[in-house]
C-alpha cells in the first residue's frame, strides 16, 4: 500500500531526498575499513599483551615502587625545609 | 655534588632542582604513556633516568639543609617548588592509576575471552583441542 497525501487536507506526503549522492555505497566503505580478528586471534594478541604488562609490572615493582617510597620521603623532606 | 654550600651558589643548586622536578613531572608522563602502549623499552629507559633524577632531587634537598634561608628566600622558592612537588605527586599516581587499569582492561578482556573459548570447546567436541 502506497501512501502519497496527507488524508483529508491533499497536502502530498514529501519524501525525504534520497541519500545516495551523500553516501555513496556506505557499506563498501565501511567494509574496507573493518578487520575482524577470530576470538582465538584476539585471545592470543592479548595473552601476548598481558604477558609484556606483566614484564612491564615486574620491572616497576623492581624500580618504580621503591623509587616511590624515596620520592615521598624526599618530597616530605623539601616540604619541611619550605614551610 | 659537594657537601660544602656557598650561600653565594647554591641559588643556582635551586634552580636545577626546579627544572630536574620539571624534568621528572615531564618524565613521569611518559612512563604513563609508556603503559598505556605497553612499551617497554620507554618504560625501561623511563624507569632508570628518573632513578637518577630522583638521586639529584635527594642531593638538592641535603643542600637546602645545609643554608640557612631567609623568610623572604623561603617563600620564593615555596612558591615555586610546592606546585611542582604537587604536580609530580599526581603525575606518580596517574601512572599508577593508568597501570592498574591497564592491569584490569586486559584481565577482564581476557577472562572473557577464554571463558568464551571454553563454551565453544564443549559445545564443538574438542575444536580447540585440535590446534
Amino acid at each position: 500500500m502506497g501512501i502519497n497525501e496527507i488524508s483529508g487536507n491533499g497536502i502530498p506526503l514529501q519524501r525525504p531526498a534520497p541519500k545516495k549522492a551523500q553516501y555513496e555505497k556506505p557499506s563498501d566503505v565501511l567494509r574496507k575499513d573493518s578487520v575482524e580478528l577470530s576470538d582465538e586471534a584476539r585471545a592470543k594478541f592479548l595473552a601476548e599483551q598481558a604477558k609484556r604488562l606483566e614484564t612491564i609490572q615486574q620491572r616497576i615493582a623492581d624500580g618504580f615502587y621503591n623509587q616511590r617510597e624515596v620520592l615521598e620521603r624526599v618530597v616530605d623532606a623539601l616540604l619541611k625545609e619550605l614551610l | 655534588m659537594n657537601a660544602i654550600v656557598n650561600n653565594s651558589t647554591w641559588h643556582n643548586e635551586m634552580e636545577n632542582l626546579v627544572s630536574v622536578l620539571e624534568d621528572m613531572c615531564s618524565l613521569t608522563t611518559d612512563l604513563q604513556r609508556a603503559v598505556l602502549n605497553l612499551d617497554e623499552a620507554v618504560l625501561e629507559y623511563g624507569l632508570k633516568k628518573r632513578r637518577e633524577l630522583l638521586e639529584r632531587v635527594e642531593q638538592y634537598q641535603q643542600v637546602m639543609q645545609q643554608v640557612t634561608m631567609s623568610d623572604e628566600e623561603r617563600s620564593v622558592y615555596r612558591k615555586r617548588i610546592i606546585p611542582l612537588l604537587q604536580s609530580l605527586m599526581q603525575a606518580d599516581h596517574a601512572f599508577m592509576t593508568t597501570l592498574e587499569e591497564k592491569k584490569k582492561e586486559i584481565g577482564t578482556i581476557l577472562s572473557t575471552l577464554y571463558r568464551q573459548r571454553d563454551r565453544g570447546q564443549y559445545n564443538h567436541g574438542g575444536y580447540y583441542g585440535n590446534q
